[in-house]
């Protein structure tokens, strides 16, 4: 191809690209998520005084977050983008957006690396729906992603030059750390993904000794910027998550392996085959194994809706096609360095195995770059083999009907894809993300400027009202970390906030008064007598989420 | 003599019908309503020549109850029950010797494939021999195989003759080979009836690929080119009239049946993807949302949506939690906590289809054809994957396996000859790493075997006791027992088939009972006994048998005795009162 249509080509990608991951970034998908809202409050609350909103100084481990702590990365990933532009939707998702675009970015570069073909590489991540869907919220496994993608290519790199090896080695340290620093999962697969690079390099290496002697202060580098974790790991900033997400803290193995044992007698053969450890061993195997699901990869993805469109999987529809060939293709015709990719997509399957919740589109998103560029690989082998097998017919450009053929099918299927998330999408999940505190909040925010001695009461049906609160009316950051000490809490939840009131139950109001009250539907009858309907808050589909009530007497 | 190769496979088809066998008559399964509906009729037609309604044996669909069966599966049962005597596990023995021969069928069918293609780029045998024995090995040890060998699921019959009719197809010239493929599809379809479908489809494809294969030779000697086209043509013509005549002709008696249209109408009535409805309410749906523009009205079409469910169901069947762990989710169709095929051969499917698409590219795409046009119809209704629909798969796939065991096996022998190794082996006495694999195989597929049979005979009544109808043989038991003691009998079991029990253990013979079949093929009584939904009217002494679930209301002094009926695995399952106002 010649290199004007290659540049040409390059920059529909990049428009595509920008225009897939930065438009209606705030409104796409259509309210912040709770995690979304409370990491872009953190990340204002380490702005503006250098705390979190609980009034931990600068956190290095983890942000705690409704109980549970959540690597800091993200955090401060996201505090240029909050200080310019605001507390707003957009400032939160921007590091995940520009995240997205390294990913495009980096995924070409490794191609290039591993001989394979950066357009095609750039092109099919662009209109990946898995890549879309994760670099259009505050994920941080999506930046985790892109960091370990980068250290990867770096790592890559630094094999290759020789003059500035060091510094390409230093940099994929750099970039591994930070990515341990930023998502849960990655504290495993990269530390693995790292560990089997170094192996590759020294094996590589024709002077193994001069090779360690390169490696050496990288590693030391590396376990210097790990030790912190490893200190912690103890420590609940670290452990609870895992504690949490486990399946070694499922019982029903257990209870399951007893069972089989004393139904035979407690035989030898059962003592072997069904010992806890065997069916933990099975519990993993099944777990990984249901990240291949090709329902889940090709069909319908993740059962969590913000996870997945639902109408499409993680690749589309015929990309079992190219994955299936590139995995063979890879594994015996491949060198060295593609194998990598099969080895990358084994450890980022580790921690997913080991965690309950299976197939997980998110904690198995560090492997998208190596399943995207096996699927690149298929596709460029069934060219080869397409033109190779039809060579004979030399008037007809099979080569090129083929390619026309993929291009038409992804269009088609990115079309879908896009106009399916962009409409249906957006609207049927406005629950799953929380639609409607913004609306509420403003409601709220404009009576207590009314009235600030007002008492206001908020339904916690749909979970954490008092960080979207602070979220949508950013909220002083000092003023909530002195509410700290005295606030009741639930979980790390704020139970009230100055004259605020987050209740469970219509019954939790006892001792207070409101002179406001906002409910669910389901709730609505329970306050109706005392309490005059004064707004509604209507999802895009038309039910009520929230009414919005004020005591009879004041309206007197 | 016997070469070495050839006395292994003996041994593996020695191994594959121990298994069976071992199982079969250790697994003390109890018999589900379709295989008891089939009992009774082979019971009836050893007694009398009739089945349960008082036709003729040699009818093309049973009414069974109300359900509508082929005969094939019948037949085949009646004819061993007229030799070994009636038992309760003459409906599963069809399916065991089908399991056994399957052994030897799919290896030859290996080794024929592959050894078609190889010849022709002038390779030796040995490649095809491995490819035979490794697909031995394969459904030897599958539980998929070995689960519908030991259960009495009449598809397991049809795809066996499905196979052994595309066998033919392949080994022999196309002339007579395309006519007997078309009798064993006339026999297949005579068994499970969804094959009806596939087995043209199958048939093209079978021809295809012949014909593919055989013009690669006839190139191949260009002197007798010119003369073995003309003369395939002329077979093609021929087979293929025949063929579809047979074919046709075969059907004819199954489409003149008078049951004929009941039992399209029943086959239909399962909730599939045939449906449009539900695909143009989502489409609907998916348009209003999206703003019903003209591009949305083509983007989320109906048929798009019917399309993309159709294509999800198929790739389900290739799930690999479901192939090598879990299995199908119907406790009935494969032992839980195993998949179709032993996890230790997933490595050799993906080389098989490396090596297939190397070696034999042309068997590869003619087994991928036969696996998904053996997919498809599985894939139609709504609940999958499904492996008793997709059996059909069975063959291909383990072939597919085979092809994979034999790279791996010359791979192994040329990474033996590399310096290293060779070095360390001279050490040792010749060969040394040939009895070492050999030791491994055979310790892995022993180790498998045991596992499976242990699963079987200790395990599996309890996990699929209900799935089996477990404890409906000692209930029909318990109540013909009490059946001439005068005192009426009310069953509960929440199941209106329950009744082909009691036509099952009654001492009396079938056709004794066959006026009492008129409530849709069914009956609800026979003497003395009434098989109920729920009590409503009630005689001043009677018997009462309810599912152990539920607690019949009864009065203390009413109740006279109570009895607990378990299955065989001792699990309670029934409770039978006898009450006295």
């Amino acid at each position: 191809m010649k290199k004007n249509s290659v540049i040409f080509l390059f920059a529909v990608i990049a428009v595509l690209a920008i225009w897939t991951r930065l438009s209606q970034l705030d409104s796409l998908p259509i309210a912040p998520y709770w995690e979304e809202a409370a990491l872009g409050y953190d990340a204002y609350s380490l702005l503006k005084t250098g705390k979190d909103h609980h009034g931990n100084p600068w956190p290095i481990l983890a942000i705690e977050s409704f109980g549970d702590w959540k690597p800091s990365g993200y955090f401060y990933a996201a505090i240029p983008s909050i200080a310019l532009f605001d507390l707003t939707v957009f400032a939160v998702r921007l590091p995940s957006a520009i995240a997205g675009l390294a990913i495009i970015a980096g995924v070409g570069v490794l191609a290039y690396q591993l001989k394979g073909n950066a357009l095609l590489a750039v092109f099919l991540t662009t209109i990946s729906p898995w890549a879309i869907l994760f670099s259009r919220a505050a994920w941080e496994v999506n930046v985790s992603t892109a960091l370990i993608l980068w250290g990867v290519i770096f790592s890559l790199k630094s094999m290759k030059s020789s003059r500035r090896r060091q510094i390409y080695l230093f940099s994929s340290v750099i970039l591994f750390i930070f990515s341990i620093y930023t998502y849960h999962a990655t504290r495993v697969i990269a530390p693995l993904l790292l560990g089997s690079l170094i192996l590759y390099q020294l094996f590589d290496a024709k002077n193994k000794q001069s090779a360690t002697f390169r490696i050496l202060p990288s590693a030391i580098l590396f376990m210097a910027l790990f030790l912190p974790l490893l200190i912690a790991v103890k420590n609940p900033q670290v452990s609870q998550r895992f504690q949490e997400t486990s399946i070694f803290s499922d019982l029903d193995i257990i209870v399951e392996s007893n069972e089989r044992r004393e139904r035979a007698d407690y035989s030898l053969v059962s003592t072997v085959l069904y010992n806890r450890y065997a069916l933990f061993g099975r519990e993993i195997l099944n777990n990984a194994l249901d990240h291949l699901n090709p329902q889940f990869l090709f069909i319908s993805g993740d059962e969590n809706p913000r996870h997945s469109t639902g109408l499409f999987g993680l690749l589309y529809h015929f990309e079992i096609v190219f994955l299936i060939i590139g995995f063979i293709y890879i594994l015996i015709q491949g060198s060295t360095k593609q194998r990598f990719l099969l080895i990358w997509i084994l450890i980022t399957l580790i921690p997913v195995s080991l965690s309950k919740a299976t197939p997980h589109a998110l904690r198995f998103l560090p492997a998208l770059p190596a399943v995207i560029l096996l699927s690149h690989f298929g596709i460029i082998k069934l060219l080869s083999w397409i033109e190779h097998t039809f060579s004979q017919l030399e008037k007809l450009p099979v080569k090129n009907l083929a390619l026309l053929c993929l291009v038409g099918l992804y269009t088609a299927s990115f079309s879908v894809f896009w106009r399916h998330y962009s409409t249906t999408y957006r609207i049927k999940t406005a629950s799953e993300w929380q639609y409607g505190y913004e609306e509420l909040m403003t409601v709220v925010h404009d009576y207590r400027k009314s009235d600030q001695t007002a008492q206001i009461a908020i339904s916690r049906k749909y979970g954490r009202p008092a960080m979207y609160y602070w979220f949508f009316t950013k909220a002083n950051p000092t003023d909530v970390q002195n509410a700290e000490t005295s606030a009741p809490m639930d979980q790390g939840e704020f139970l009230a906030y100055q004259n605020l009131y987050f209740f469970t139950e219509i019954k939790d109001l006892e001792n207070v008064q409101p002179s406001l009250i906002a409910v669910t539907p389901a709730e609505r009858p329970m306050i109706e007598n005392e309490y005059r309907e004064i707004h509604q808050i209507v999802s895009p589909t038309g039910e009520i989420i929230w009414n919005i009530f004020e005591h009879k007497d004041l309206s007197l | 003599m016997l070469t070495k190769l050839t006395l292994f496979m003996w041994l593996i088809i020695l191994f594959g019908a121990a298994l069976r066998v071992y199982i079969f008559t250790h697994n003390q399964l109890d018999f589900y309503w379709d295989e008891v509906a089939m009992l009774v009729d082979v019971r009836s037609i050893l007694e009398s020549g009739t089945d349960m309604h008082g036709t003729a044996w040699y009818q093309t669909i049973f009414p069974s109850y109300g359900d509508f069966k082929l005969p094939l599966y019948i037949w085949v049962a009646s004819a061993i029950g007229s030799i070994v005597g009636f038992s309760l596990n003459l409906i599963r023995l069809p399916n065991l010797l089908v399991g056994i021969l399957m052994i030897p069928l799919v290896a030859l069918f290996a080794k024929t494939l592959v050894s078609t293609e190889e010849n022709a780029k002038k390779h030796n045998s040995h490649f095809a021999q491995l490819a035979g024995i490794w697909t031995a090995i394969t459904i030897a040890s599958a539980p998929w195989a070995v689960h519908f060998s030991v259960t009495g699921f009449e598809s397991h019959l049809g795809q066996f003759l499905i196979t052994v009719g595309l066998f033919i197809l392949i080994s022999k010239k196309i002339r007579w080979s395309l006519p007997i493929a078309a009798l064993f599809g006339v026999l297949g379809v005579y068994s499970y009836y969804a094959y009806r479908y596939i087995f043209l489809a199958l048939l093209v494809l079978g021809t295809f690929y012949k014909l593919w294969t055989t013009s690669v030779s006839g190139l191949d000697q260009k002197k007798s080119s010119r003369k073995t086209k003309t003369g395939i043509l002329i077979d093609l013509a021929i087979g293929g009239i025949l063929a579809v005549t047979l074919f046709t002709t075969g059907l004819q008696p199954l489409l003149k049946s008078p049951w004929y249209s009941s039992f399209e109408q029943v086959r239909l009535s399962a909730d599939s993807n045939l449906s449009i409805e539900p695909f143009v309410h989502q489409a609907n749906e998916l348009r209003m949302n999206a703003g019903n523009t003209i591009s949305d009205r083509f983007l989320f079409h109906p048929q798009m949506l019917r399309g993309i469910s159709i294509y999800s169901n198929v790739l389900s069947h290739l799930d690999l939690q479901y192939l090598f762990s879990s299995g199908d989710s119907n406790p009935r169709h494969g032992p839980p906590a195993f998949g179709l095929f032993p996890l230790f051969l997933l490595p050799l499917l993906i080389i098989g289809l490396y090596s297939g698409y190397k070696r034999a590219p042309k068997a590869l795409l003619f087994l991928l054809g036969w696996w998904l046009l053996s997919v498809i119809p599985a894939s139609i209704p709504l609940e999958s994957p499904h492996a008793l629909r997709s059996l059909g798969a069975l063959a291909p796939l383990t072939i597919l396996f085979g092809i994979g065991g034999a790279e791996s096996t010359v791979w192994l022998q040329s990474f033996n000859k590399k310096q290293f190794f060779k070095k360390f082996f001279n050490q040792l006495p010749s060969h040394t790493s040939s009895l070492l694999a050999l030791i491994f195989v055979v310790g892995v597929l022993t180790a498998h075997g045991g596992q499976l049979a242990q699963y079987y005979t200790t395990y599996y009544r309890y996990d699929a006791g209900k799935a089996w109808q477990a404890g409906y043989s000692e209930l029909a038991l318990a109540a013909l027992e009490l059946q001439d003691n005068d005192v009426p009998i009310f069953l509960v079991p929440s199941d209106d088939r329950f009744y082909l029990w009691l036509l099952l253990h009654s001492s009396k013979p079938v056709s004794k009972h066959t006026p009492l079949l008129t409530e849709n093929f069914r009956t609800s009584s026979l003497p003395n006994i009434s098989i109920v939904n729920e009590m409503t009217d009630s005689p001043d002494a009677y018997w009462l048998a309810t599912t152990i679930e539920m607690k019949p209301d009864i009065l203390s002094d009413q109740l006279i005795a109570a009895k607990v009926i378990a299955d065989s695995c001792e699990i309670e399952r029934f409770t039978l009162y006898k009450i006295q106002k």
